[in-house]
C-alpha cells in the first residue's frame, strides 16, 4: 500500500468514526440538571436520559445514586447478571446452611449490583425479619434480626425513593413483626430502650418509641407516593391505606396493655376512631375493571355501603308506594295460592331467626295472629311429605344422634323438602321489576328509573361491602366506639391491675378481685350501652369476654381458691349465650328427650348408644371451650349430668362393661365436688362416723339418714356404682379423686350400717340405699 | 467451624479407602498407570501409522521412548533455572506488577462498600481480602501461562531457545517454575497489605465515662473469685454499631462483655485505687476509664476435635446419628429430652487428651443448634449439661448445667479438680454389646475426681451433651464441641491459608503451560479459565453429572427455558422426552468424566473455612492438599512435555 493510500484509508476510518459518534452523542449523553431564569431545574441530555426521565427510571429520580454501585457494575464488564445468578445461588446455600450473616452480605453485594430491583429488597428484608428472626432461640437476638431486616427495607428505600411497596413494606415489618409476635412484650421492651436504633432513626421523644406509631409515618409516605401515581402492583388498595389507621387501633390497644388508662386512654382511642370513620370517606380505584368501561377500574370507599344501603332503603319505600296495590298484600295473596304442603314445606324458613326477608315476616306476622299452632301444624303436614317407612323413622331420630348411614337417609328427605320450600320461596318472593310493573301507569317511567338506580346501589353495595368485611371495618370503628366508654377503660384497668398482682408474691387475692371487677364493668357496659350496639351478640366481642372469663378460671383453680367459682359470676350470661349460639346444645336437649323416651321404652342398647354419643358431643363442647368449666351454668351442666347418667343406667341394663375411656368422667369428678347434695351427703356421713366411737341415742337411725342422703347424689350421679380403676380422668391420666373419696365414704357408711345391725343380729335389707358397697 | 468434609490424615489420604475400593493414593497410582498406557498404545498406533510398517513403528516408538525417559532423567537443573529467570524476566517485560497496584486501589476502596459496623466484620474483611486476592492472582495465573509460549511461536522468539541444547521438559519445567516464583512475590506482598489492611480495619477503640454506667442495685452482691465485689454495671459508647456491655469491680477489675466475637481490655485510671488497691463506691464520681484497641477479633484456635460422635437414644442405644428435626441441611443430628429421665445423648469421644496439654482442665467450646418444640418460657434459653464419662470403665459424671446459645461459640471449662458431683456407672450399648461389660459400683461411691486419673484413660475421655429441657432438642455435629487446644499465631496462620491460594495458582499456571503448548494464546487462555470456573464450580458439575439437580440435564433444561415450564413439572412422556434424557444422560457421563479430572479448586479454599472461623488451619490439611497438587501437576508436566517434544517448533 502506497503512502497516500494509507493516509486516505486513515482519513476514511476518522470520518466514520464522527459519523457513528454523533449518533451515539445524541442517544447516550448524560442527564444534566440546570435551573432557569425561574429557579426550576430541568434536565438536559440524550434521547435515552430523556426516556428515563420521562418513565421515572433514572438514578436521580428513582433514588440514591451510588458511586460504589456503579463502579462495582462497570467492573462485571456487563456480566452484572451472571454475578447476580451466581450470589444468588450463594445466598440460597447460606440460608440453607443458615449462615445469616453471609446471607447479609451476599445481598449487600446483590443490592450494590441492582439497587433499584425492588423485589428483591422486599425479599431480603423479609427473609431477614421473618425467616432469620424465627431460626435464631434467644429473643434478642431474635429482636436484632427483626431490627436488620427492618435497617435492610429502609436502605432499600434510599435507593428507590418512589417505591410505596419498600415504605409500606418497612411499615409493616416494625409494625407486625414486633406487635404480633409470640414475644410481643419482650420486643416491645427492647424497642423502647433501644438507644441506638431510635437515635439512627432521630425518634423525637419517648413516647414515640412504640412500634406501632414508628410504622405510620411509613405508610403514610407509602400512600402518598401511591397518590402521586406509583404503583403498588396488585395490593388491595383499601386494605394498603388501612395499614396506617390499623397501627392507631393497635396503638391504642397497647396503650392500655402497657398500664396507661383514664382520659389520656380515652384520647388515644377517640384519635383512631376518628381516622377510622374518615377512612370510610376515602374513595379509591380498585383493580377491578368497570363494567361499563372496562379500559377503567371501579371505585369505591367503605362508607358507599351504607349510603348506598340508606339510598336503597328510600327507593324500596318510594316505589312501594307508587304500587296500585300495597305490597303487604301481595305477599298475602301470594301466600294463599300456594297448596298446603309448599306452605308446610316453608315451616323452618318461617321459625329461623335468620330469615330477614320480608315476605317471609308478613306471612309469618298473618300466620301469628291468625293460626296460633300453625308451627306444628305445619311440621305435620311437613312430615307428612315423607312417605318412605324409612325415612320416616330416621327422621324421627335427632340429627345428632344418627349415625351416618341414617344422616344420610335423612338428608335425602330433607334435600326433598327444601328443594320444595325453595320453589315455594320463590313463588312468595316478589322481585323489584314484578313490583315496578305493578305501579300506576303515570309513575312508570320513574319507577322504572328508581329500579336501574338500585341495581346499581345494589351492586356497589355489594362491593364496598366485600372490603368493609376485608378490613373488618365495622368491628374496629365499634371497638373503638367502646374503648372510649368509662366502663370500658375502668374494666382495662382493673383487668391490668389484676394480672400485674397476679405475677407478684401474695397477690393471688387481689388478681381476684380485679379481674371480677373487670367482669362486672363489661357486664355494666354491655347493658349501659346495649340500644347502641350489642357487644353480645357480636361474636368478636363476645369471644373477648370469654377470654376474660377463662383467665379468671386460671386465677380460681389455684389452690387458694380450691377450684370454685362464685354462682354470681358477672358475665355468666355471655357464656349462657355463647352455649346458645352453638347449634349442638339446642340439638343435644331435642336429642336427650329423646334418648330419654328410648329408655323408657325399653330400648336399652339404643339409649346407650345416644347416650355414648351425646357424652362425646358434650366432651367435644367443653374442651375447647374452658369457660364452660368456670360458669356454673346451671342448665347446661345439669345437662351434662343427666347424659351421662342415662349412659350409665343404660350400659348397666345391657351389661356393657364401662370404658374407663368414658369421656365426661374428669368433668363430673369436678362437677360432683361443688353440688351440694354430695356435699350435704358427706358432711352427714362424716358426722355419724365421728360419732361412732361414742354413739348417743339414736345412732342407727342417725346412719340410715345418712345413707339415704346418698340415695339422691346416686340418682343424679350413677357413675358412683363404677369401681375405682375405671374411674380415670382422661384429663391428666389419674383416678377421679372425687368420685374416689365419696365412694369410699359410701361404702364405709355401708360398713358401719351392717355392722351395727349385726349388733342386733339384723340383716341388711335388700332396698337399702348403699347395698351395691357392701 | 462447619465442616461438612472432614479431611482425612495424609496416612489416611495415601493409604486408606474412603469413598472408593481403593486410597486416593492407590487412585493416583492406577490412574496414572492408565493415562500411561494410554499414552503409550496411542504413541505406538501412531508411529505405526507415520512409519507405515509395524517393524518400524515399533523402532520408532522404542527410540521415542527411551528419548523421553533420557530427556526426563537429564534435566539440568541449570538450564532449567535459566528458563525460569527468563519467564520472570517476561513477566516483568509484561508489567505483571502492576496487579499489585490494582490491588491496592481495591483495597484503599473497599472502605466504600465494607463496613467494620456489620455483624463480625473480620469475617467479612477476610473473606474479602482473600477473594480479591484469589481472583486476581489466579486472573494473573491464566494470563501468564496462556500467552507465553503461543506469542513466543508466533514471533519466532521460541527458536532462540529451541536450537539452543535446550530439552522440552526443562521448557515446559523452567515456565512453570518462573511463573511460579512470579506469582509468589506477588501473592506475598498481597498476603502482607492484606494482613496489614484487615487488622488496621478492625481496630477501634470505644469510649467509656462514668456517665455511661450506673451502681449496680442486684439483690445479691457479685462477687469474684479473687474477691473483688462488683460496684457498677453499664455500656460503653458505641462505635461501629456496636457497644459493650461493661462490668467494674472494685479492685479496678473491669470485665468487657464479648460482642461480634471480640472484647476489649479497660484500665482504670484512678488514684486512689493506685494507692490502696481498692475503689470505693464515694470515689466513683471521679473514675477514668481508658478502653483498649479490640482484641481476639483475628483468632487462630487450635482445636482438639473429637474422634467420633455417636447419639444416644433414649433406650440407651448407641446410633450413628440422632434425631431429624426436618432441617434441609441435615449437618446436624438433634439430641432430645422426652422425659426427666432421658437417656438420650450426644457422645464426643475425645483421643489425644494428656495433661500435658490440659493442665488444669478441659477447656470446651462449642456451637450447638436448638430447636424448640414449644416457645416455653420466652426468656429463658434451652438448657443443656456436659457430663465426662471414663470409656473404660463406664464412670460417669455430669459436672456442669449451662444455657444453649445458638450461633455463639460458647465456651465451657471442666477444671482438673471436679469435687461435689455425684458419679454413676454408665454402660453403652452397641451392636448387642455393652462397655463396660462389667459395672464397679465402688467406682461411683466418691463425690472428688481428678479428671486425669479418673475420667481419662490413655489419652480418651468421652463428653456427653444431653438436653434438659422437656420436649426440645440440642443439635450437634462431630466438629461442633472441641477442645481448645492452644492459640495459633495469627499471623502464621494467616500464610497457611495464602498457601492455599498458591496452590491454586500453582496448578491454574500448570494447566495453562499444558494448554500453550498445543493451543493458540486466546484459546489456551479460555482453555484455563474454564479450568478455573470448573474448577470452582466441580461440585455442581458433579451434581449436575449425577443428576441430583431439578430441571434435567442441558438438553431438558433448554427445553423446559423454551417452554417456560418449572423445575417441578414432569416432562410429557413421548419420543421427545425419551431423545431429551437420553442425550442428557450422554452429556452427564461426559460431565462426570471432565470433572474427575478438573482439580476441586473449591476444596483448596479451605482458608475460607477455618481462617475466616478463627481456627488454625491444621497440617493435615496442609499435607493432604499440597499431595493433591503435585498429584495433579506431576502428569500435567509430563503431557506438556510429551507435546511440546512432539511439536514441529520443538524439533
Amino acid at each position: 500500500m502506497t503512502e497516500k493510500n494509507r493516509l486516505f484509508t486513515k482519513i476514511i476510518y476518522v470520518v466514520i468514526i464522527i459519523a457513528v459518534l454523533l449518533p451515539l452523542i445524541y442517544l447516550g449523553s448524560p442527564s444534566v440538571p440546570e435551573k432557569n431564569d425561574q429557579g426550576e431545574t430541568t434536565y438536559s441530555g440524550g434521547l435515552l436520559a430523556t426516556k428515563l426521565r420521562q418513565a421515572g427510571l433514572s438514578d436521580t429520580e428513582i433514588g440514591k445514586i451510588d458511586p460504589t454501585g456503579s463502579t462495582i457494575q462497570l467492573a462485571t464488564f456487563g456480566m452484572k447478571g451472571i454475578a447476580i445468578a451466581l450470589l444468588w445461588h450463594q445466598q440460597l446455600d447460606y440460608e440453607k446452611k443458615k449462615d445469616w450473616q453471609n446471607v447479609i452480605h451476599s445481598g449487600n453485594q446483590i443490592m450494590v449490583l441492582e439497587p433499584h430491583f425492588v423485589p428483591v429488597w422486599e425479599f431480603l428484608g423479609w427473609k431477614l425479619a421473618y425467616n432469620a428472626s424465627a431460626d435464631v432461640d434467644d429473643y434478642r437476638e431474635r429482636y436484632a434480626w427483626v431490627i436488620r431486616g427492618f435497617d435492610f427495607l429502609t436502605r432499600g428505600t434510599e435507593y428507590n425513593q418512589n417505591s410505596p411497596i419498600l415504605f409500606s413494606s418497612a411499615g409493616w415489618t416494625i409494625s407486625q413483626k414486633i406487635g404480633i409476635a409470640d414475644e410481643v412484650v419482650e420486643y416491645r421492651k427492647l424497642f423502647r430502650e433501644d438507644d441506638d436504633f431510635h437515635n439512627t432513626y432521630h425518634t423525637r421523644s419517648l413516647e414515640e418509641r412504640d412500634n406501632w406509631l414508628f410504622g405510620i409515618p411509613l405508610y403514610q409516605k407509602a400512600e402518598k407516593l401511591f397518590e402521586a401515581g406509583y404503583s403498588i402492583n396488585n395490593k388491595t388498595r383499601l386494605v394498603f391505606y388501612s395499614n396506617s389507621r390499623m397501627n392507631l387501633i393497635h396503638y391504642a390497644e397497647w396503650f392500655e396493655k402497657d398500664g396507661k388508662f383514664g382520659e389520656k386512654a380515652k384520647e388515644v382511642w377517640r384519635n383512631a376512631e376518628t381516622h377510622w370513620r374518615d377512612f370510610a370517606n376515602l374513595e379509591v380505584e380498585t383493580v377491578v375493571p368497570d363494567r361499563k368501561d372496562p379500559a377503567k377500574k371501579r371505585r369505591t370507599s367503605l362508607g358507599l355501603a351504607v349510603k348506598a344501603a340508606a339510598r336503597k332503603a328510600e327507593i324500596l319505600k318510594e316505589i312501594e308506594s307508587m304500587m296500585e296495590e300495597p305490597l303487604r298484600d301481595l305477599y298475602l295473596k301470594r301466600w294463599k295460592e300456594l297448596n298446603d304442603l309448599e306452605k308446610a314445606s316453608m315451616v323452618e324458613m318461617l321459625t329461623s331467626p335468620y330469615n330477614k326477608e320480608p315476605e317471609i315476616a308478613v306471612v309469618k306476622t298473618r300466620l301469628n295472629e291468625t293460626v296460633p299452632d300453625w308451627e306444628e301444624k305445619f311440621r305435620k303436614e311437613r312430615d307428612s311429605l315423607v312417605t318412605e317407612e324409612e325415612q320416616k323413622k330416621v327422621r324421627a331420630i335427632p340429627p345428632v344422634l344418627r349415625t351416618e348411614e341414617e344422616n344420610d337417609l335423612a338428608q335425602k328427605s330433607e334435600r326433598e323438602i327444601s328443594q320444595a320450600a325453595a320453589a315455594a320461596a320463590q313463588k312468595l318472593k316478589i322481585p323489584l321489576q314484578e313490583q315496578v310493573l305493578s305501579v300506576s301507569k303515570e309513575n312508570f317511567g320513574k319507577a322504572e328509573d328508581l329500579r336501574q338506580e338500585y341495581e346499581t346501589l345494589d351492586s356497589e353495595e355489594r362491593f364496598s361491602n366485600m372490603f368493609r368485611e376485608i378490613t373488618n371495618y365495622e368491628h374496629h370503628g365499634n371497638q373503638c366506639r367502646m374503648e372510649q366508654t368509662q366502663e370500658a377503660v375502668q374494666a382495662r384497668e382493673d383487668r391490668y391491675n389484676g394480672r400485674k398482682r397476679y405475677f407478684e408474691p401474695n397477690g393471688l387475692f387481689d388478681a381476684d378481685t380485679g379481674y371480677f371487677n373487670a367482669m362486672k364493668k363489661w357486664r355494666e357496659l354491655i347493658e349501659n350501652h346495649k340500644s347502641e350496639y350489642d357487644y353480645v351478640a357480636d361474636p368478636q366481642f363476645r369471644s373477648q369476654f370469654l377470654e376474660l372469663v377463662e383467665k379468671y378460671k386460671v386465677i380460681r383453680d389455684k389452690p387458694e381458691f380450691g377450684g370454685f367459682y362464685p354462682e354470681d359470676l358477672p358475665l355468666a350470661f355471655v357464656v349462657v349465650y355463647e352455649c346458645e349460639e352453638q347449634d349442638r346444645v339446642r340439638e343435644l336437649a331435642e336429642a336427650y328427650q329423646f334418648a330419654q323416651t328410648a329408655f323408657g321404652n325399653g330400648d336399652f342398647a339404643a339409649a346407650e348408644r345416644f347416650g355414648k354419643t351425646m357424652s362425646s358431643i358434650w366432651h367435644a363442647n367443653m374442651e375447647n371451650r374452658e369457660y364452660l368449666k368456670a360458669v356454673p351454668v346451671p342448665d347446661y351442666r345439669d345437662a351434662v349430668i343427666d347424659v351421662a347418667a342415662l349412659y350409665i343406667r343404660a350400659i348397666q341394663k345391657t351389661g356393657t362393661p364401662f370404658d374407663s375411656q368414658y369421656p365426661l368422667t374428669g368433668y363430673l369428678n369436678h362437677v360432683i365436688s361443688r353440688d351440694p347434695l354430695a356435699e350435704a351427703a358427706v358432711r352427714k356421713t362424716g358426722d355419724v362416723m365421728m360419732e361412732n366411737s361414742a354413739p348417743k341415742e339414736g345412732y342407727l337411725q342417725r346412719v340410715e339418714e345418712a345413707a339415704l342422703a346418698w340415695k339422691p347424689v346416686l340418682d343424679k350421679y350413677p357413675i358412683l356404682t363404677v369401681p375405682e380403676d375405671l374411674l380415670v380422668d382422661q384429663a391428666n391420666g389419674l383416678n377421679s379423686s372425687n368420685l374416689v373419696i365419696y365412694r369410699n365414704e359410701m361404702r364405709r357408711l355401708a360398713r358401719l350400717y351392717k355392722q351395727l345391725l349385726s349388733r342386733t343380729q339384723k340383716e341388711v335389707p335388700e332396698d337399702f340405699v348403699l347395698s351395691g358397697f357392701l | 467451624m462447619i465442616i461438612e468434609k472432614p479431611v482425612p490424615s495424609l496416612w489416611e489420604f495415601l493409604f486408606v479407602p474412603s469413598e472408593y475400593p481403593i486410597s486416593f493414593g492407590g487412585l493416583w497410582i492406577v490412574v496414572i498407570l492408565a493415562l500411561a498406557f494410554l499414552t503409550a498404545l496411542a504413541g505406538l498406533l501412531f508411529s505405526i501409522l507415520h512409519a507405515g510398517s509395524f517393524g518400524k513403528g515399533i523402532t520408532g516408538f522404542g527410540s521415542n521412548t527411551v528419548r523421553t525417559f533420557a530427556d526426563l532423567f537429564y534435566l539440568a537443573p541449570s538450564r532449567v533455572w535459566a528458563i525460569a529467570r527468563l519467564a520472570v524476566k517476561e513477566s516483568l517485560r509484561r508489567r505483571v506488577l502492576f496487579l499489585c497496584v490494582v490491588f491496592m486501589l481495591f483495597l484503599m476502596f473497599a472502605g466504600w462498600f465494607m463496613n467494620a459496623d456489620r455483624i463480625d466484620p473480620a469475617k467479612q474483611y477476610l473473606t474479602f481480602v482473600l477473594s480479591m486476592s484469589t481472583y486476581l492472582i489466579l486472573l494473573l495465573a491464566v494470563f501468564l501461562s496462556a500467552f507465553s509460549l503461543p506469542n513466543e511461536i508466533k514471533s519466532k522468539t521460541i527458536f532462540t531457545i529451541v536450537t539452543k541444547p535446550v530439552r522440552s521438559s526443562e521448557i515446559v519445567l523452567g515456565r512453570i517454575i518462573g511463573f511460579t516464583i512470579v506469582g509468589t512475590a506477588i501473592l506475598v506482598f498481597m498476603s502482607l497489605a492484606s494482613y496489614a489492611f484487615v487488622s488496621f480495619s478492625l481496630q477501634h477503640e470505644h469510649v467509656l465515662t462514668m456517665e455511661d454506667l450506673r451502681p449496680y442495685e442486684g439483690s445479691s452482691p457479685k462477687i469474684l473469685d479473687s474477691g473483688a465485689t462488683l460496684l457498677m454495671v453499664g455500656s460503653t459508647r458505641q462505635k461501629n454499631n456496636h457497644r459493650h456491655g461493661v462490668e467494674v469491680y472494685d479492685d479496678g477489675t473491669v470485665l468487657v462483655e464479648d460482642v461480634n466475637n471480640h472484647a476489649h481490655d479497660v484500665t482504670v485510671i484512678s488514684d486512689i485505687l493506685k494507692s490502696t488497691g481498692k475503689i470505693s463506691t464515694d470515689e466513683t464520681g471521679g473514675l477514668r476509664f481508658k478502653v483498649l484497641p479490640s482484641r481476639e477479633q483475628l483468632q487462630a484456635r487450635v482445636p482438639l476435635y473429637a474422634r467420633s460422635l455417636v447419639f444416644r437414644d433414649t433406650s440407651g442405644t448407641d446410633q450413628a446419628k440422632g434425631i431429624d428435626v426436618g432441617h434441609e441441611w441435615q449437618y446436624r443430628y438433634y439430641i432430645g429430652n422426652f422425659d426427666k429421665s432421658s437417656n438420650d445423648a450426644g457422645i464426643f469421644n475425645f483421643t489425644g487428651v494428656t495433661e500435658k496439654k490440659f493442665s488444669d482442665g478441659l477447656p470446651v467450646e462449642m456451637t450447638l443448634g436448638v430447636f424448640r418444640t414449644y416457645k416455653g418460657t420466652i426468656d429463658k434459653p434451652v438448657q443443656a449439661s456436659i457430663a465426662v464419662r471414663n470409656p473404660r470403665n463406664g464412670l460417669h459424671a455430669e459436672v456442669q448445667i449451662f444455657h444453649t446459645e445458638e450461633y455463639i461459640t460458647k465456651s465451657l471449662f471442666i477444671p482438673r479438680k471436679i469435687s461435689n458431683v455425684s458419679a454413676d456407672v454408665v454402660q453403652r450399648k452397641s451392636g448387642g454389646l455393652e462397655t463396660p461389660s462389667v459395672i464397679d459400683p465402688s467406682l461411683s461411691t466418691k463425690r472428688d475426681f481428678d479428671l486425669f486419673e479418673d475420667f481419662v484413660a490413655d489419652g480418651e475421655i468421652e463428653l456427653w451433651i444431653r438436653c434438659i429441657d422437656n420436649q426440645q432438642f440440642v443439635g450437634v455435629s462431630q466438629f461442633d464441641v472441641y477442645l481448645h487446644e492452644a492459640d495459633a499465631s495469627v499471623f502464621v496462620n494467616f500464610f497457611k491459608g495464602y498457601y492455599g491460594i498458591w496452590q491454586q495458582m500453582f496448578l491454574l499456571l500448570s494447566f495453562g503451560v499444558l494448554f500453550s503448548t498445543f493451543l493458540g494464546g486466546p484459546v489456551s487462555m479460555v482453555a484455563a479459565s474454564g479450568i478455573m470456573i470448573a474448577g470452582f464450580c466441580k461440585e455442581l458439575m458433579v451434581q449436575l453429572a449425577v443428576r441430583e439437580n431439578l430441571g434435567g440435564g442441558p438438553l431438558e433444561s433448554f427445553m423446559r427455558m423454551l417452554k417456560q415450564s418449572n423445575l417441578m413439572e414432569e416432562m410429557q412422556k413421548g419420543m421427545t422426552a425419551s431423545f431429551v434424557t437420553s442425550a442428557d444422560y450422554v452429556s452427564a457421563f461426559f460431565l462426570m468424566m471432565i470433572s474427575r479430572v478438573i482439580p476441586p479448586l473449591s476444596d483448596y479454599a479451605y482458608y475460607k473455612t477455618a481462617l475466616v472461623a478463627g481456627f488454625d488451619i491444621p497440617a493435615n490439611w496442609i499435607f493432604v492438599h499440597s499431595v493433591t497438587t503435585f498429584g495433579y501437576v506431576l502428569p500435567i508436566f509430563f503431557i506438556a512435555y510429551i507435546i511440546l517434544s512432539n511439536r514441529e517448533v520443538a524439533k
